[in-house]
């Protein structure tokens, strides 16, 4: 009986081991969140967020299988968010997070992985954020952030040339290091006509995620490159149409390496032409109309190629799990950078150090605060050439108003600037202190300490004029404000916006918490007789 | 591995009958087998490698529960397409979402980007718990405000207790039109690098979806000097390459930066006051710079925490715009900063010929540690820019 028991016991071992082997190993199901490779693909550019797989959270892409090759992750279009959009909490994306991530797939999956981006590291630089010197430094700063994560590729994308044509082009030349594993900025359809920019721009690259091999390459929209106002940005890249350049770029790739990707720098139209063109190309990486991508690539020629986009703003990364037959499905999984890889942020805490130390420190050192341009207050006529006096001025005649105003968090505006170390930060500063864009507005700490914060000029307009002359009344019906002109016309909008009041700013909400009609009164002869402001 | 896995195992007994001591040693395999394959997961998932890092390893795991599933069921699609929204409108839909399996579900909310409400739910980390039969409701908001074009906004539902899936993702998608259509939607208009000796056109263009006779009454800017104005009716073909398909009427306001002796950037805005009663002014920002005849790129050297046995290289293009026979010369530099012209060459482009110059910039190794400020002086014979004066910031670290 013994006898019998203990055979039976390890047969029952070995046939629930094998079991367990068989089911493992030859579950040929692949994740629903897996789109075959190679056959029909049923939701051909149709919209997969729907059905959404299981997904076990233990580890970093937990629905891919272990014996992958290894795992490509594509980012883009990062448009200048080196940090979660916005100042206010729960936000996604950021660059400690998506090396956080890399560096928890490297530790917990150990796989090879490759990382391209798409390009649009930066916003417009003449647009109202930081200023043109500050997105300059951001600009290195983001190449710095790719070269340290072991990016093989960037592609070269219009808004980028937007520094200048020059301008973009010493930038890869003087921040990307000069070795062979440094990331290099791909363009197939834009030639540099100097040989040292040569050194950085490349046609296509060749990278690896063990044993597979992958061709990278990328293409800029002609349209867009035109649209570029730079005089001489023809001196220096000669942008040709892509059909003249891909048949030969994709030929040689194909030569030597296993998946052949394609990032195009244009829009979703374009990518969708170029891929149905050419279907040597595996992988297209499309520009996102959306901050959110979908969660599941669009697929064409049948699913045997993938239209991946990755939306704006860095939020999100898409990983490509590479089977070791080639024959094999690949597999696919959005990531979204959120708040659950911040338990793990001291793995990006070299991202930490570079964009909370070393970016602001490169800022404060060139002084983009004190070097923003300004531009007059856009009001004619007798206010013209009025400056900025602080809220203490205000104070010596409306001393109910001031009070209310300082219960308000518009006058802890300043403090957030200290505590977050961003008084260097022009992007923020910007929202934070008073009459930071205008002639006479906040220019330093040091220089008008009395304006920072969100004062009351920065409502009502800079108030020299009306504190010379408190009785003009041109100049008082001027500066007055009305709850219908503030609605109608998106005042609070600029600083409340989609990135800083993410979950929507009711006006109606936040207007009597900032309303201070007829606090005062003006009885005492003195507050008629006007003050002299400091410039 | 959790029990619900064992139970399955031991549940897939659709085998052949077999005696009931087989059984017992079959399940009590089944268990030592998932016991060590769990073993083997969970060492291979302890912390490593920084043992000053105290953060766990392991993501809030979605538990399975024990017992017979949950199943979701839908009343429609999880994407709602809204269609064509105005701007400050909120647009509202809600999905029943009902437990039909035998089991119960628990829902959670997970990463959304628009409002998103759930019935019963009393907090953000709340977790409801739908028993079998029973149905809840999804409410998912999308506020508009001044967001203009395409959109696609979506919220997830983390599911425990389904068998297939363990979230479910509710999309609403749609349009959003303006009272007034601008173009570009960013309200920025960007001038780029322009030469202070030229003028430089920039457009814009408004069309109003519900008002299309509304008048523009003024266009104003920061700084009437800098800029020529004027307002012309939207061509149909302008209005067609701009998708506006659906909008008549409209204007295109040309914006020229005029010849200036400044030079630098300008951050300057334009103003537009209409007559429709929901869109009284729009402000654009006006960007650009102004460059000379020579530029410099980059502007300043800039290079921080220098390895002192390597020492640092920054290359910079001194560019002469249709100066063929400029010259350029070093003439003063900081102590410690070796500068070189390199190359000097000519090039063209369609619009213009370049005189260039490669100059680099070398703080050499053993420099010692400290921060190099000051200029650098270049001399050239150019009658507009006889010196040219690069602002240097160099700090190179302790060899320490």
């Amino acid at each position: 009986m013994r006898r019998t028991s203990s055979w039976t016991a390890a047969l029952a071992v070995m046939l629930c081991g094998l079991v367990l082997v068989v089911v493992g190993c030859t579950g040929k199901t692949p994740p629903a969140n897996a789109i075959p490779a190679q056959g029909a693909g049923p939701n051909e550019g149709a919209d997969a967020t729907a059905s959404a797989p299981p997904v076990s959270d233990s580890k970093p892409l937990a629905n891919f299988p272990d014996d992958l090759a290894g795992v490509l992750l594509i980012s883009g279009e990062m448009v200048g968010y080196t940090e979660p959009c916005g100042c206010t909490s729960g936000q996604s994306g950021g660059l400690i997070r998506r090396q956080t991530f890399t560096e928890l797939v490297k530790s917990e999956r150990k796989w090879p992985m490759a990382l391209i981006d798409l390009g649009s590291l930066i916003n417009d630089p003449h647009g109202p954020h930081g200023g043109m010197e500050q997105t300059r430094i951001k600009f290195d700063t983001a190449l710095k952030a790719l070269t340290m994560l072991n990016y093989s590729a960037i592609a070269l994308s219009p808004e980028d040339l937007k520094l200048g044509v020059t301008d973009t082009l010493m930038r890869f030349l003087n921040s990307l290091p000069d070795d062979k594993t440094a990331p290099k900025i791909v363009a197939a359809n834009a030639t540099p006509t100097l040989d040292d920019f040569g050194t950085r721009l490349k046609p296509s690259v060749r990278t690896a995620v063990g044993t597979v091999k992958l061709g990278v390459t990328s293409v800029l929209d002609p349209a867009a490159f035109a649209e570029i106002k730079d005089a001489e940005k023809d001196v220096y890249l000669k942008v040709v149409p892509p059909e003249d350049v891909l048949p030969g770029v994709l030929a040689d790739l194909e030569k030597d390496t296993d998946v052949q990707i394609l990032m195009v720098q244009g829009p979703l139209a374009m990518a969708k032409r170029l891929g149905l063109a050419y279907p040597g190309f595996d992988i297209i990486v499309s520009t996102s109309e959306f901050v959110e991508p979908k969660s599941q690539p669009e697929t064409l020629h049948g699913g045997k190629t993938w239209l991946v986009s990755v939306g704006r703003k860095g939020q999100y990364l898409a990983a490509i799990g590479l089977p070791k037959d080639p024959l094999k499905d690949r597999i696919y999984q959005r990531i979204t950078l959120n708040d659950r890889y911040d338990k793990f942020k001291k793995r990006g805490e070299p991202m930490r150090k570079l964009i909370h130390e070393d970016f602001v420190a490169d800022l404060a050192s060139a002084d983009v605060v004190g070097t923003y341009p300004k531009r007059a207050y856009p009001w004619n006529g007798e206010l013209t050439g009025a400056s900025y006096v602080g809220a203490e001025t205000c104070k010596q005649c409306h001393p109910n108003t001031y009070n209310r105003w300082l219960s308000t968090k518009h006058a802890e505006a300043y403090k957030p600037l200290i505590e977050k170390k961003r008084e260097a930060d022009a992007d923020c500063v910007r929202c934070h202190t008073t009459g930071f864009e205008f002639e006479g507005g906040f220019a330093s700490a040091s220089l008008t300490p009395h304006l920072k914060g969100n004062q009351c000029e920065n409502c009502h307009g800079p108030g020299s004029k009306h504190a010379e002359a408190p009785d003009d009344k041109v100049i008082r019906s001027t500066i007055v404000r009305s709850a219908e002109d503030f609605n109608k016309n998106l005042r609070c909008v600029a600083c409340h916006d989609e990135d800083n009041a993410p979950h929507g700013f009711d006006f109606a909400t936040m207007w009597p918490k900032v309303m201070h009609s007829k606090l005062d009164n003006y009885d005492d002869p003195k507050v008629h007789q006007g003050i002299k402001a400091k410039p | 591995m959790s029990s619900q896995d064992v139970q399955h195992v031991g549940k897939a007994q659709g085998l052949p009958s077999e005696s009931s001591s087989f059984l017992k040693w079959l399940v009590a395999s089944v268990i030592i087998v998932a016991l060590a394959a769990g073993a083997a997961i969970g060492v291979r998932y302890l912390p490593t490698e920084n043992p000053n890092d105290t953060s766990t390893l392991s993501f809030p795991v979605p538990k399975k529960r024990a017992g017979p599933p949950g199943k979701i069921v839908l009343d429609e699609s999880p994407t709602y397409v809204f269609g064509v929204m105005p701007q400050r409108s909120k647009g509202t839909h809600t999905w029943t979402f009902k437990n039909g399996g035998e089991g119960v579900l628990e829902l959670s909310k997970g990463p959304s980007t628009c409002s998103c409400t759930i019935a019963n739910f009393k907090s953000e980390k709340d977790v409801l718990v739908l028993e079998p039969g029973k149905s809840t409701e999804i409410n998912l908001t999308w506020e508009t405000r001044e967001f203009d074009g395409k959109f696609e906004k979506s919220a997830t539902i983390n599911v425990v207790g389904d068998a297939d899936r363990s979230q479910v993702i509710f999309a609403v998608e749609g349009t959003v039109k303006p009272s007034m259509a601008i173009m570009p939607k960013e309200r920025t208009l960007s001038f780029g690098d322009v030469p202070n000796d030229a003028s430089r056109k920039v457009s814009f263009a408004l069309a109003s979806s519900d008002m299309p006779e509304f008048k523009i009454l003024t266009v104003t800017s920061s700084q009437p000097d800098a800029f020529n104005i004027e307002t012309v009716p939207l061509p149909d073909d302008e209005r067609q390459q701009l998708n506006w398909t659906t909008m008549t009427g409209g204007f295109k306001v040309n914006v020229e930066l005029k010849p200036s002796k400044e030079l630098g950037s300008f951050n300057e805005e334009i103003i537009v006051t209409t007559d429709h009663p929901k869109v009284a002014e729009i402000r654009l920002s006006a960007g650009g710079r102004r460059s000379g005849p020579v530029s410099i790129v980059p502007q300043v050297v800039q290079m921080h925490n220098i390895a002192p046995a390597d020492g640092g290289v920054q290359t910079l293009m001194v560019i002469v715009r249709n100066g063929e026979d400029t010259t350029l010369e070093v003439l003063d530099a900081p102590e410690n900063v070796k500068v070189e012209i390199a190359s000097a060459d000519l090039k063209s482009g369609s619009a213009v010929k370049v005189r260039q110059f490669r100059v680099t910039v070398t703080v050499p190794p053993g420099t010692p540690s400290g921060v190099i400020s000051g200029e650098i002086t270049l001399k050239s014979n150019h009658p507009r820019a006889e010196r040219l004066k690069i602002p240097v910031d160099i700090s190179v670290l302790s060899s320490n």
